[in-house]
């Protein structure tokens, strides 16, 4: 695939390319701690992965093969148009195999097949801060979370107890990175927490909007927060994929009439593609 | 006034040559320890090493203050860099952004650079150090984020003052200063996350 001449490769001009891998370089070496970047106006809406996107431009090279999910799914359309996005401005070859991908760009899930070590997976991060919700103040959370004052964050999961009988936060569930900051995952089922602790691939998460950059490098520990008389639990299904099978994967709920009719269905499009031995998408 | 075209020249390539030396640096980074190949600048001018000269031409630019060590210190190396990046070089190593030294000749004390504050703890240096090479002298035991066990670790080049400052460096966490290891084909990474035993 040939790039468009008129962009530079990726799209990013090398100045903002290089304040970005900059702040790369500091989220790398402080696990989960935020750390603020001149995040640039992209020529896509906030909340469509610009954080991310910028990660990416900043990350690829013409050698790497670029995959990109959303929910999951390669061919849904935040997915397409940043694939799209990268063939036009870098040129660089892209895939929908988990496997053969170099760098993957995901919003909100992570890949089922295990990650390895020469993988990069760059997230799409819509709101960066866990403790946002609780406390608006950008000067209170900096505080907060230098002094490692994260009891709020507590009392929140105990309040899903003594209302719910249990932790009822199932998507964009907090973790403690290297047994220092609490991180947002971004708005990962909780059913993906578990897959961040010790990953062999480095993980880096965008966010355009709130101008945000953190990352958990490689065999990191991620520990999701809960109590010793309620464990972190992930999701379960009675059903398994009605398409492949799967009693391990994460499911997708499809309603298919206005009668009731439902099925369930991998979210990872790879992996259930793969395993029906369908060379769709 | 008179032109000089003794000026050397920078990535043969700026866009890719950037691009590569970075994802070198962002393994090294994320692998503490782990020596990352990387092609350098084969024409920087000594005692400038050529992964040193990559990796100050992919990270610097007019935003970063940049304190080059007394053999450093001299015109040519002030001319490359000021020509190529941009980067105003400062004369007190714990006002720079990044501090450029040689492990063997006169490095710069780690714990008097710029460590961050607890609010901002990546306001903070990044030592960019050249070293002759990995494998030699003393192993010190590695661990933390970026290595699944522990990793063994040595170069020649550091001596004990420097382990143990890169240990008290540590003890800060989150605050601290990173290290890039700039051998002659390879970098390696010492993030402040890294934990160091003898």
């Amino acid at each position: 695939m040939t790039r468009g001449q008129t962009y530079n490769f990726a799209y990013l001009d090398e100045q903002t390319k290089r304040m970005i891998r900059r702040a790369i370089l500091k989220a790398v070496a402080i696990p989960g701690y935020q750390v603020p970047f001149a995040s640039r106006e992209m020529p896509m809406p906030y909340g469509w992965g610009t954080g991310g996107v910028q990660v990416t431009a900043s990350v690829l090279g013409h050698d790497d093969v670029l995959k990109v999910i959303d929910q999951g799914a390669d061919d849904t359309t935040n997915a397409v148009s940043i694939r799209k996005f990268f063939q036009k401005t870098a040129g660089v070859e892209t895939t929908t195999e988990t496997a053969n991908a170099s760098v993957i760009q995901t919003r909100h899930r992570i890949p089922e097949e295990e990650l390895r070590a020469d993988q990069i997976l760059v997230y799409q991060v819509p709101i960066p801060e866990p403790l946002r919700f609780l406390e608006p103040r950008e000067t209170e959370t900096r505080t907060m979370h230098a002094l490692e004052e994260y009891g709020l964050m507590h009392v929140k999961l105990y309040e899903d107890i003594s209302r719910h009988g249990h932790i009822a936060t199932t998507y964009a569930y907090p973790v403690r990175v290297n047994a220092r900051y609490i991180m947002d995952p971004s708005p990962i089922p909780k059913f993906d927490n578990p897959k961040m602790h010790r990953m062999a691939a480095l993980q880096l998460f965008g966010a355009g909007r709130e101008k945000r950059i953190y990352a958990i490098p490689p065999y990191t520990q991620v520990h999701s927060l809960d109590f010793e008389d309620h464990p972190f639990e992930v999701q379960q299904w009675d059903q398994a994929c009605a398409i492949c099978g799967a009693e391990v994967s994460f499911l997708d709920e499809i309603i298919t009439d206005d009668a009731g009719g439902r099925m369930f269905v991998c979210s990872d499009t790879d992996f259930c593609n793969k395993r029906s031995g369908s060379t769709a998408a | 006034m008179t032109l000089t075209n003794d000026l050397s020249p920078g990535f043969d390539e700026p866009v890719d040559g950037a691009q590569r030396t970075f994802r070198a640096v962002l393994e090294a980074l994320s692998r503490p320890g782990v020596p990352v190949p990387l092609a350098g600048i084969d024409s920087a001018p000594a005692p400038m090493k050529p992964t040193l000269a990559a990796a100050a031409l992919s990270l610097l630019d007019h935003e970063t203050s940049v304190y080059l060590a007394p053999p450093l210190a001299i015109e040519s190396v002030r001319r490359y860099i000021a020509f190529h990046t941009g980067a105003p070089i400062v004369s007190e190593p714990g006002e720079a952004d990044f501090v450029i030294a040689l492990a063997d000749r006169d490095m710069p004390d780690v714990l008097q650079l710029k460590a961050g504050t607890a609010e901002y703890p990546d306001a903070s240096a990044t030592l960019l150090l050249g070293i002759s090479g990995f494998g030699t002298g003393l192993p010190v035991r590695l661990s933390g984020p970026g290595i699944a066990d522990t990793r063994e670790f040595s170069s020649g080049d550091l001596t004990d003052d420097f382990w143990t400052h890169a240990r008290k460096n540590h003890t800060r966490f989150p605050l601290g200063i990173d290290v890039i290891l700039c051998g002659p084909e390879s970098v390696v990474g010492l993030p402040r996350s890294t934990s160091i035993a003898v």
